[in-house]
């Protein structure tokens, strides 16, 4: 059992530590959590830090400030709550919810949003043209997606793409980036799925 | 206790002034007590395409700012009883008010009047901020282009994450002829990529033109197409069932007509 969780959600990461394992254990496995998600972290390097189990909160969300800060990585403290609260909010707000490592999203994304999650994404609702979705594993839009939309953000390339009206402007995969072929303006779009085949991102129909 | 709606859009020159003018006119005429409250401030018209700029003494940074009661800025139009506007400032910024202000001014103006109606900057920035703060509900103006559809689209996502509860759509200036013609985007499309429930459908109308020139909202001539779709709105938003849409083959037929007038 790991001392440290992340988890991604509409608002952005939250680091989720459980202060009833010593702080030795804590550290390790803060430390090896961070590497995983490195290339996930990207450039903004921030967090939300929620406390499980602390008797001293104060003290502990500094010990993880100096610990974070050492790795590079702010905290935000905005949002930065005891986990109860976390779990009563996500309870409330049944469109957004974590299932194992994946994010369910029972919405439209708008433009100017943008969703961020380690696991992989399932959107039950439109991406519209202006919003961002980003994950570490596969993408599966069971709408219309016409935003921009990056799968296996933290390296991993068997990563897919999957919308039921597929038509997004900018798509990644990895460290692969397609565009859409300007001369397919107009063209019905339909259910179509986007992978990485001998280092090109290929789409096909499902 | 009445109910705040702000009226929004994100992209300008779609109507938010006149939709609020006009949809206000309405609610006032179908005999609820009505205040329009600008919040554009430093770029004041909604008391120009309401007639009432010559009689703007205090404005809402002065009641919000302590300088005059409440009932001292009010202006109450004369044409219509229950009708009233507080109006924006012209010589300060979005700045000059703070959020806390504004929650706190519309929850005051809610115990005297039924609706109470924001109208909104463009924008996504301050100005925004402050008019969305205490409404209850909010209706989103959109034109039949991209471009406003793409900014609808941004501006009710930062409604839902305001957590306002109820989010409608206005169509604004939608031409009949081009969109038979194909040549603008339908009602469908707009709503396929919004997906939230619509509440008005404004025809493009050039009474609008005059009747903001004249500082004469559209609802008060039954002439006006605009007018009609603008009073059949303001029903709607009083909670008011099967209100039906306008048949909007009447507004072709009418410009077919013109056209055989020019034609001949």
């Amino acid at each position: 059992m790991k001392a440290v969780k992340l988890k991604g959600t509409s608002e952005g990461l939250y680091l989720i530590t459980d202060m009833s394992y010593d702080k030795g254990k804590v550290e390790e496995d803060l430390i090896e959590i961070v590497k995983e998600a490195e290339k996930f972290l990207g450039s903004s390097r921030e967090v939300f830090v929620l406390l499980e189990n602390s008797a001293q909160e104060d003290d502990d969300m500094g010990f993880l400030e100096n610990l974070l800060g050492s790795l590079g990585i702010k905290i935000n403290k905005s949002k930065s709550e005891s986990f109860g609260d976390f779990k009563v909010a996500q309870e409330q707000q049944k469109d957004i919810y974590t299932e194992g490592n994946t994010l369910l999203i029972r919405k439209n994304i708008r433009s100017g949003q943008k969703i961020e999650h380690i696991g992989t994404i399932v959107i039950i609702g439109d991406v519209n043209p202006g919003a961002e979705i980003k994950a570490g594993g596969h993408v599966i839009i069971i709408g219309s997606l016409k935003g921009n939309v990056h799968a296996g953000a933290s390296g991993d390339e068997q990563a897919v793409i999957y919308a039921n009206k597929f038509a997004p402007n900018i798509i990644k995969i990895a460290g692969l980036i397609a565009k859409a072929p300007e001369s397919e303006k107009g063209i019905e779009s339909e259910a179509e799925i986007a992978r990485i085949y001998k280092k090109h991102i290929i789409i096909e129909n499902i | 206790m009445g109910e705040v709606i702000v009226i929004t859009s994100g992209k300008g020159g779609v109507g938010k002034t006149t939709t609020t003018a006009n949809i206000g006119t309405a609610l006032a005429k179908l005999n609820h007590k009505v205040v329009l409250v600008d919040t554009d401030i430093g770029l004041r018209n909604l008391d120009v395409v309401l007639g009432l700029e010559n009689r703007i003494v205090y404005d809402i940074v002065d009641v919000v700012k302590g300088n005059c009661r409440l009932n001292q800025a009010l202006i109450k139009d004369k044409r219509l009883e229950g009708l009233c506007l507080l109006p924006a400032a012209q010589t300060k910024d979005k700045n000059a008010i703070s959020i806390e202000e504004i929650k706190k001014l519309t929850n005051e103006l809610s115990e005297i009047f039924d609706y109470v109606i924001v109208d909104c900057p463009a924008g996504i920035e301050q100005g925004f901020k402050n008019a969305i703060a205490g409404a209850d509900r909010a209706i989103v103006v959109a034109t039949p282009e991209v471009s406003s559809v793409r900014d609808a689209d941004r501006i009710i996502g930062l409604l839902e994450a305001n957590e306002i509860k109820e989010t409608r759509l206005i169509i604004n200036r939608l031409r009949p002829q081009m969109v038979k013609q194909g040549d603008m985007m339908d009602i469908d499309d707009i709503l396929d990529i919004l997906s939230i429930k619509l509440i008005g459908v404004i025809p493009e109308d050039e009474f609008i033109i005059v009747s903001t020139n004249r500082g004469e909202p559209a609802v008060n001539n039954p002439e006006s197409m605009a007018g009609k779709a603008y009073l059949n709105t303001a029903r709607r938003i009083t909670g008011e069932e099967d209100v039906p849409f306008l048949d909007l083959e009447v507004v072709e037929s009418f410009m077919d007509k013109i056209l055989k007038i020019f034609k001949k």
